[in-house]
C-alpha cells in the first residue's frame, strides 16, 4: 500500500485543481508546494482566461480573489519615444480576469485542502521515487521517500520531475522566455480614470517596439484592483543570438518601457511594492516532452503548456485545463487499479480533443511571433505611417501608398513580403 | 512530567511592508509565522520529554487578530512545531487579543498552565517585539522560579539545573520545580521535521480556546509608526579648505562638534 492514493508536487494553479478534484472523489491527496506558501514563489503576468476553472467552478469570480475584469484590451506599438496604441472595449461577460497570484493560488490551495488534500508548503521535493522503471511516489528532501499510486507532476516551467522521470528532453535555450514583473501601486480611482475603465473592470496591454532592441519580446501592463502589474518579456533565445547588439540590461529595458511617454503617464506617482524575475516556458508545445509515464502525469507549466500568441499571452488556462483532463485519467486508472503509462494515456487522448487542438492553432501563430520584424520593423512602420496620416505641416503631403513603400523600402521589406506577412498574421489568429 | 511551550504567533518581520513617506506599517498584510528561538524552545521541550517521559504541549496565543487567515496560519504555525515532535497544541485566540499586553497575556496563559504542567519552556524574545517580558510575568502569576537565557537544561529529580549565558561568564542555577525557563538560540540546534512528521503533525490535538480575559491591560498601544529618517540635504562646495571650513561650520551649528 502507498502512503497516498496521488502526491501531486506544486501546489499553483495546476497542482491544486488536479488535487482538489481527486480530494473530492475521496482519493487520499498529498500536495506538496516548495514555496513558504502557493503562490509565494511563481511569476505571472497577470490575466486568467475563465473558460477551463468554470468548467471547474462556475462564476469562480463572485468568490475567487480576482482583481478585475478584463473589458479593454490594447495592443501598442513603440517606436522611440512615440507610439500607437489599438484599443479593443468589450462587455464584461466573466471572459478573463487580472489577479495576483501570490492571493489567487492560496485561493485555489484551500479549496483543494477543503476538499480533502493535505497541502504542505515550504517543503521541497527532490524528483520522483522510481522503482524498477516506474513512478511509484516522490523523494522529499533530506532524501526521505513517500509512495504514491499515481504522482502528478505540477511543478512548473523548470519541472525537474518530468525531466528527472525521463519525460522530458534537456531544453534549450529557444524553450524559454525570461520575464519581469513590477507591481506598482496606484489609488484605484486613479487607475480607473487613467486606463479608463468603469468600477472592477480592467485593461489588459501589449506592447511591441524598439525597447527589446529587436529582440523578440515586449511589454505587458494589467490593471489589478488598486495596482497595475507591469513587465517585459524577451525570448531568451532570440536574447542570446543578439547578445553583441543588444547593449541594455532587463532591468534596464523594464525601465526604459516604464518611461516611455505612452507608458509613464499611466504609473506617474505609483509606489513599487514588488518586483521579480522569472523563467517562462516556450517549449514550442511539448516539442519532445511526454505527457505520462508508469505512475506519473506531468500538468501546466511543467508539461509546457504556455502560449504567447503575441497579443494573447496564455499558460494559466491551459494549466487548469490540463489539470482537470489528468484528474480525469488518474481517476479512471485508480478505480481500474491500473496506473501504468497505457492506462495513463487517457490523459493525453482527453486533451488531444480539445484543448491540444487549439495549442496546434498557436504554434502557427507562434511561427509568426519568431519573425523579428515584428518587433523592429513593424511598430516602427505603424507609428510612422499613423503621423503621416495625422501630422500636418507646410510640407506637401504624399499619397499614403507611395510613403509606405518608400517607408517598407527603408526597412528592406518588400511590399511582397508585407502582404505576406500580413496574410500569414491573419491565418494564424 | 508535562512541558509546556510558549509558542508566539510572530510576524514575518522580513515580510513586513512599510510606508517610508506616512510611516504605516501594513502589519494585516504581513504573514506571521513560529518564531525561530520558539522552535530551539520546541526542540528542548521534545529532548526532554524524549528522556523523561510526559507530554509536551506547544501553547499559543495569538495577538495578530483573529481573521481566518490569522486562524490558518497560527494552525501552520503550531502544525511545524508539531512536526518536530509534541504531542498536541493549545490556541487560544480571539477578539481583543490583540490589545493585550503581556500583563494580560501572563495572566490568561497562567490559568491554562497552573495545574496542568511542571516546566514552561519560551524564547528569550519573540521574533517581532522582542520585549522578553513574558516569561518572567507568567513566572510571577504563576509563583514559580523563573530562569532566563539558558543555554543548557538538566532535570534532577525535583530540581531543574539551568545554565544560563550572560555577558563575560556562565551562571548554573538549581531551581526547584514547577519553574520557568527561557532559552537561547545557542541551546541546540531545531530538527527539521520530515514530510510524514508534518502529514502526522495535521492529526494531533489541536486545541482551540476563546481568548476570555478578566483583566485590562496596563499597557495601551496608541500608534505603531516607522522611525522616519531625515536628510539635512545639505551640499557644501567650494575648494578643499573652503569646503572643510564650512563643513565644520556646520557641524557645529548642529550641535554635531
Amino acid at each position: 500500500m502507498a502512503d497516498f492514493d496521488v502526491i501531486v508536487v506544486g501546489a499553483g494553479p495546476a497542482g491544486s485543481v488536479a488535487s482538489y478534484l481527486l480530494a473530492k472523489r475521496g482519493y487520499t491527496v498529498l500536495t506538496v508546494e516548495r514555496g513558504k506558501r502557493p503562490g509565494a514563489k511563481n511569476m505571472f503576468g497577470g490575466r486568467l482566461y475563465s473558460w477551463s476553472l468554470e468548467r471547474i467552478f462556475p462564476e469562480f469570480w463572485k468568490e475567487a480573489p480576482v482583481e478585475r475584469e478584463v473589458t479593454k484590451e490594447v495592443l501598442g506599438f513603440l517606436h522611440g519615444d512615440r507610439g500607437v496604441e489599438i484599443r479593443l472595449s468589450t462587455k464584461p461577460e466573466g471572459r478573463s480576469f487580472t489577479l495576483l497570484r501570490a492571493k489567487f493560488d492560496q485561493w485555489l490551495a484551500e479549496k483543494a485542502e477543503d476538499a480533502g488534500a493535505e497541502v504542505i508548503s515550504g517543503f521541497k521535493v527532490e524528483g520522483p521515487l522510481i522503482r524498477d522503471g516506474r513512478v511509484v511516489g516522490i523523494v522529499a528532501e533530506g532524501d526521505e521517500e513517500m509512495g504514491a499510486e499515481v504522482v502528478i507532476a505540477a511543478d512548473g516551467a523548470l519541472s525537474f520531475m518530468a525531466e528527472k522521470a525521463g519525460l522530458r528532453p534537456k531544453l534549450s535555450k529557444e524553450d524559454f522566455a525570461v520575464g519581469a514583473k513590477e507591481v506598482i501601486e496606484l489609488p484605484k480611482e486613479v487607475i480607473e480614470d487613467r486606463f479608463g475603465l468603469s468600477k472592477d473592470e480592467g485593461a489588459a496591454q501589449l506592447y511591441v517596439g524598439d525597447l527589446t532592441e529587436g529582440v523578440i519580446g515586449g511589454g505587458f501592463i494589467y490593471t489589478n484592483k488598486e495596482s497595475v502589474s507591469l513587465g517585459v518579456v524577451m525570448r531568451i533565445g532570440s536574447l542570446a543570438s543578439k547578445v553583441s547588439e543588444v547593449s541594455t540590461a532587463m532591468w534596464e529595458i523594464t525601465e526604459k518601457f516604464k518611461s516611455h511617454p505612452m507608458i509613464r503617464r499611466y504609473l506617474e506617482g505609483g509606489k513599487l511594492v514588488e518586483y521579480s524575475a522569472h523563467i517562462i516556458p516556450e517549449t514550442q508545445f511539448m516539442r519532445g516532452v511526454k505527457l505520462y509515464t508508469d505512475g506519473m502525469v506531468v500538468v501546466g507549466d511543467a508539461a509546457g503548456f504556455c502560449v504567447n500568441y503575441g497579443v494573447t499571452v496564455r499558460g494559466m488556462d491551459f494549466a487548469i485545463e490540463s489539470a482537470r483532463a489528468a484528474a480525469e485519467a488518474v481517476h479512471h486508472a485508480l478505480e481500474s487499479g491500473d496506473t501504468s503509462a497505457r492506462s495513463l494515456s487517457r490523459y493525453q487522448e482527453i486533451l488531444s480533443k480539445g484543448m491540444l487542438r487549439e495549442l496546434e492553432t498557436a504554434r502557427k501563430a507562434v511561427d509568426l511571433m519568431e519573425d523579428e520584424r515584428l518587433y523592429s520593423s513593424i511598430p516602427r512602420i505603424a507609428v510612422k505611417t499613423l503621423e503621416h496620416l495625422f501630422l500636418v505641416d507646410d510640407k506637401p503631403k504624399e499619397n499614403l501608398y507611395s510613403f509606405l513603400r518608400k517607408e517598407l523600402s527603408e526597412e528592406g521589406i518588400s511590399l511582397l513580403s508585407a502582404l505576406l506577412l500580413g496574410w500569414k498574421a491573419l491565418r494564424s489568429m | 512530567m508535562d512541558i509546556a511551550v510558549l509558542v508566539k504567533q510572530s510576524l514575518d518581520v522580513q515580510e513586513l511592508r512599510v510606508d517610508q513617506d506616512t510611516g504605516k506599517i501594513y502589519i494585516e498584510d504581513a504573514p506571521t509565522k513560529a518564531g525561530d528561538i520558539e522552535l530551539n524552545a520546541t526542540e528542548e521541550a521534545v529532548r526532554l520529554k524524549e528522556k523523561l517521559g510526559g507530554k509536551a504541549i506547544a501553547i499559543m496565543l495569538s495577538t495578530w487578530g483573529s481573521s481566518g487567515k490569522r486562524q490558518k496560519e497560527a494552525r501552520e504555525a503550531l502544525t511545524r512545531v508539531l512536526a518536530m515532535g509534541l504531542d498536541g497544541a493549545v490556541l487560544i485566540m480571539g477578539e481583543g487579543a490583540e490589545k493585550g499586553d503581556t500583563y494580560v497575556i501572563a495572566k490568561v496563559l497562567a490559568e491554562e498552565i497552573r495545574d496542568k504542567f511542571r516546566l514552561v519552556l519560551a524564547a528569550e524574545g519573540s521574533e517581532d517585539n522582542f520585549s522578553g517580558l513574558l516569561p518572567a510575568r507568567l513566572a510571577a502569576e504563576l509563583g514559580w522560579p523563573y530562569v532566563a537565557y539558558a543555554t543548557a537544561i538538566e532535570v534532577e529529580g525535583d530540581y531543574v539545573k539551568v545554565t544560563r549565558s550572560l555577558e563575560d561568564f556562565e551562571e548554573v542555577v538549581k531551581v526547584k520545580l514547577p519553574a520557568v525557563i527561557s532559552v537561547t538560540q545557542e541551546i541546540n540546534k531545531p530538527r527539521v521535521p520530515k514530510l510524514v512528521e508534518i502529514v502526522k503533525a495535521k492529526k494531533k490535538p489541536m486545541d482551540q480556546k476563546d481568548f476570555s480575559p478578566h483583566v485590562e491591560p496596563k499597557l495601551v498601544i496608541r500608534e505603531l509608526k516607522v522611525p522616519k529618517v531625515e536628510r539635512k540635504q545639505i551640499v557644501i562646495e567650494g575648494d578643499v579648505e573652503e569646503a572643510a571650513e564650512k563643513l565644520i561650520q556646520a557641524l557645529k551649528e548642529e550641535g554635531v562638534l
